[in-house]
């Protein structure tokens, strides 16, 4: 018994000055990796506009929902042209952020992917603006997002072994469609 | 001195003992992607080759690679913080593979088989020798798969900083094999190839 005492003890110790020495790292880079991501949501906001403008202050947080976290609205001159959605995917090396501008309607502006741990080489490929050329144009009642690589045109390409993080991204893009369709809900 | 330099040629972790293939196979399509995981593996196995050293004494045998795990997987993430605040942009092409050092065999590997049984001197020269032939290795083969595949060489990426050479025709019409995976597994066996020769012919 003694012996189990002592052996975690010293494993808790062990563990005790790890999590010490992780904190104070994380306290050193936490408001540098808070500024990085500032900056990348507002160069990701100027890219998924083309026409029109949307406020990185005037960010709404949606409770509740398991696709959208936030939203901002694009106007011009007063007048509500879209909006652009923070959504949570599901990639293959975990969570995933997607920030995607949508019409009214529902139809893909643009999308950029945020925050991954996709394999490099294969599902990383989805950071590429190239990548999402495949979703953009689509999401209206006419026209709808493809959910499986089999649906996209011939003539575009897809990545060859990274099914899991297309599915993650084709899937909440949808989603996000479905949620401005559904009035914000 | 030889406690240094075994890692570099006689005992390189990748290319005489064959450890940390995944991330030599993974990330070396880049030349900066290379030096970048290389040098997150030297700080990695000198800082844990170093605490466990000094621990050797305190963590019970029981329970030795749970607490060897906790002390390397520590290390592991404050690399991964500060490469995330300070190069982001290598934190970004990394990806996955910077948590995944705690996998990496080549540290355990050296934690159980040196820094558990040496000082913390010859620990810390252990894992700087080991560390830089693990980065060597990397840098080598994704030279050889950057030039033939991408006809180019990346030295530094972060930004707006580039530093890379375009290889004149080679960037027009590159080998895409050797980009590819299947491309890393061709250029590791005739690096391994190589190695083995040089080795014989040195006995």
């Amino acid at each position: 018994m003694n012996k189990i005492v002592r052996i975690s003890i010293k494993l808790l110790i062990i563990c005790v000055a790890a999590a010490l020495a992780l904190s104070v790292v994380n306290a050193l880079t936490a408001p540098e990796i808070k500024k990085l991501e500032v900056e990348a949501k507002i160069t990701a906001l100027g890219k998924l506009v083309n026409n029109g403008k949307a406020d990185p202050e005037s960010e709404i947080i949606v409770e509740g929902n398991d696709y959208v976290s936030s939203y901002f609205t694009i106007n011009n001159n007063g007048e509500k042209l879209g909006y652009i959605l923070y959504l949570k995917a599901k990639g293959y090396g975990g969570m995933m952020t997607v920030m995607a501008s949508y019409k009214l309607d529902g139809e893909l502006i643009n999308a950029v992917l945020m925050n991954n741990s996709e394999t490099p080489g294969f599902g990383k490929k989805a950071e590429k603006q190239e990548y999402m050329e495949k979703f953009i144009g689509r999401g209206s009642d006419l026209k709808p997002l493809p959910l499986f690589s089999y649906e996209v045109e011939e003539d575009v390409d897809t990545v060859t072994g990274a099914t899991i993080t297309f599915m993650g991204v084709s899937s909440v893009l949808k989603n996000g469609s479905d949620f401005i369709k559904g009035g914000l809900k | 001195m030889k406690v240094f330099t075994k890692g570099l040629f006689k005992e390189n972790p990748v290319f005489a003992i064959a450890l940390g293939l995944c991330p030599a196979l993974a990330v070396t399509s880049m030349v900066w992607n290379a030096i970048g995981m290389g040098f997150g593996v030297i700080f990695v196995l000198v800082c844990s080759n170093l605490m466990i050293s000094l621990l050797r004494n305190f963590i019970p045998d029981e329970v030795h690679i749970p607490a060897y795990i906790v002390v390397i997987a520590s290390f592991v993430t404050i690399v991964e913080l500060l490469m995330k605040a300070y190069l982001p942009s290598l934190a970004a092409s990394l990806g996955i593979f910077i948590p995944l050092i705690v996998v990496n065999c080549v540290i355990l590997g050296r934690a159980e088989a040196f820094a558990s049984k040496n000082t913390p001197l010859d620990s810390v020269l252990d894992g700087l020798g080991m560390g830089i032939g693990f980065t060597l290795a990397l840098i080598a083969i994704a030279l050889v798969r950057e030039v033939l595949g991408s006809g180019q060489i990346t030295l530094f990426e972060q930004g707006a900083s580039l530093i890379r050479i375009k290889l004149g025709p080679l960037s027009d019409n590159p080998i895409r094999v050797f980009a590819f995976p299947a491309g890393a597994l061709i250029v590791m066996g005739y690096f391994k190839a190589l190695f083995e020769t040089i080795s014989k012919r040195r006995k």
